[in-house]
């Protein structure tokens, strides 16, 4: 046989799928040829790592604790109907009112003229740009008293402020009973946070609460009925005390960084270099948060306003 | 009446039961097909409503539960990136960037960080592959099916189930680009000499 025969034949000689007679003929060649013979170890390998690779990261990997709990909310909920045309818009008219479609069709403008306007070049330049986890948050005032449970540190609204108690907070399965949509979680939260609970705002809408201890102390999102996952997410997010916090100047905006030395490997680092857990800076009357550490754990002071240039 | 028939009559208990079985299948096939957590767990949420609304239509006669199982769950995935190039505004896991922080534990400090690193090098690649080719990988792979099955599950012949197979690990090999001997797995370059498999 030659070796480009040989060569075309061997991941089905590696999987045992050649004819005996066929078999032979290419032990044969690989016996005396050094290359084809190297060539099949490096298929072998490359077979090898992925079997390797995919395996370990299939043993890694397991479903969620409550993922069953959601299932089930799910399941009890009546399944959609689907319409299509005008049937749909006749569907919605007569079921919520014209009201309502009208209040849907304007909430879903201003949605949209919101982000389009936060978001100079559009979502998708700014998805492409690698920033996809930049959250809008709506300026609130931080809580100034704090409650020491021992365990966490939870900010108590301040006077007049709007903000759930954490003792009033429900369970994310009861507060998935009391809505009529599946309540989504983000998938990975800053070190030092938990679920502390879930504010009911209304059918169409929930509060997630997480507190923590450091570096952020409390973190709400809001997540509303029909975005399959929450576009828009408003809160307060306040970093834990005795964190040193870098103030620069971007583009003539002051922009707060909570920094985080522990993460630092040595003494000594100058602040430009030292990991970032949370930045944030204000434009147009809004406060943007950016949660580096929900993403990118270690990005360097330097690296992190490069990124808030680059959305400005 | 085994668990099939039982979720087919309408036994809610027995698809609680169907649910706590199989969702370890749906989930790792999503994870590896998706390579991020989160979607893997909107995978398996629909994959199961999926189910539940269509399991009517599943005829035992035709093939394995599991491979109709794997099969919704292939489609859900192919059909959710064809919806979804990228994802915005999501608290993605970690694990969409590099693997699952588990992943190494299981190996002494001395070798954690050079077989991981080759381990990301690998499952970068992969998540580079266009999703039918990932798709036969992951389940050749990932889940050892034999190329019937993968045939079956992909629902396509067992001819284009081997090609893709062939042209993924052959797309791989050259995004690794690993043309020295350095690269060579120790156990591969030990059986370097030998040339039957």
């Amino acid at each position: 046989m030659k070796c480009e025969e040989v060569r075309e034949r061997l991941l089905d000689f590696l999987d045992g799928e050649v004819a005996p007679v066929e078999r032979a003929g290419i032990q044969a060649h690989l016996a005396a040829c050094p290359a084809c013979a190297r060539e099949l170890a490096e298929v072998r390998g490359v077979c090898q790592q992925v079997g390797n690779a995919l395996q370990a990261v299939a043993t890694a990997v397991a479903p969620p604790p409550g993922a069953w709990a959601r299932l089930q909310g799910r399941l009890r909920a009546p399944a959609p109907r689907l319409a299509r045309g005008p049937a749909l818009g006749a569907a919605l008219l007569s079921r919520w009112g014209w009201r309502a479609a009208l209040a849907t069709v304007a909430l879903a403008f201003l949605v949209g003229v919101s982000l389009s306007a936060f978001y100079p070049g559009g979502l998708i330049a700014l998805a492409q740009e690698g920033v996809a986890r930049l959250i809008r948050i709506v300026r609130i005032p931080l809580p100034t008293q704090v409650a020491d449970t021992g365990q966490v540190r939870i900010p108590l609204p301040a006077e007049g402020q709007d903000l759930p108690r954490v003792e009033d907070l429900a369970t994310l399965d009861e507060a998935e009973r009391e809505v009529a949509f599946p309540i989504s979680v983000p998938g990975y939260v800053p070190d030092g946070l938990a679920l502390a609970g879930v504010k009911v705002q209304g059918p169409n809408s929930v509060r997630l609460v997480y507190v923590g201890d450091r570096p952020i102390l409390r973190l709400d999102l809001v997540q509303t009925r029909g975005a399959r996952e929450p576009l828009l997410e408003l809160g307060v997010a306040e970093p834990a005390p005795g964190l040193p916090i870098a103030t620069r100047m971007v583009g003539g905006t002051e922009v707060l960084a909570v920094l985080n030395p522990g993460l630092a490997e040595s003494e000594g680092v100058p602040e430009e270099d030292l990991p970032v857990t949370l930045v944030v800076w204000e434009r147009d009357g809004s406060v943007f948060h950016m949660l580096v550490s929900a993403w990118r754990p270690g990005l360097p002071l330097r690296e992190a306003l490069k990124i808030v240039e680059s959305v400005r | 009446m085994d668990l099939i028939q039982r979720c087919q009559a309408g036994d809610q208990e027995a698809f609680a039961a169907l649910f706590r079985q199989y969702a370890n299948l749906v989930y790792k096939t999503a994870y590896l097909l998706l390579g991020d957590a989160q979607a893997a767990e909107d995978a398996l949420q629909e994959v199961f409503l999926k189910v539940y609304r269509s399991l009517g239509t599943f005829e035992p006669e035709k093939g394995a539960f599991t491979t109709w199982l794997r099969r919704v769950t292939v489609n859900y995935c192919l059909n959710t990136r064809r919806r979804r190039g990228f994802r915005l505004f999501s608290w993605e896991d970690r694990s969409a960037q590099a693997l699952p922080d588990a992943l190494g534990r299981a190996v002494s400090p001395e070798e954690l960080a050079l077989d991981r690193e080759e381990a990301e090098a690998v499952w970068a690649a992969v998540r580079r592959l266009s999703l039918p080719l990932r798709a036969a990988l992951v389940l050749r792979y990932g889940e050892n099916l034999s190329y019937q099955e993968i045939a079956q599950v992909l629902d396509v012949p067992l001819g284009t189930a081997k090609w893709r197979v062939h042209q993924a690990l052959e797309e791989l090999r050259k995004q690794l680009q690993r043309p020295s001997e350095a690269r060579v797995p120790k156990q591969a370059k030990a059986e370097q000499e030998e040339v039957s498999p």
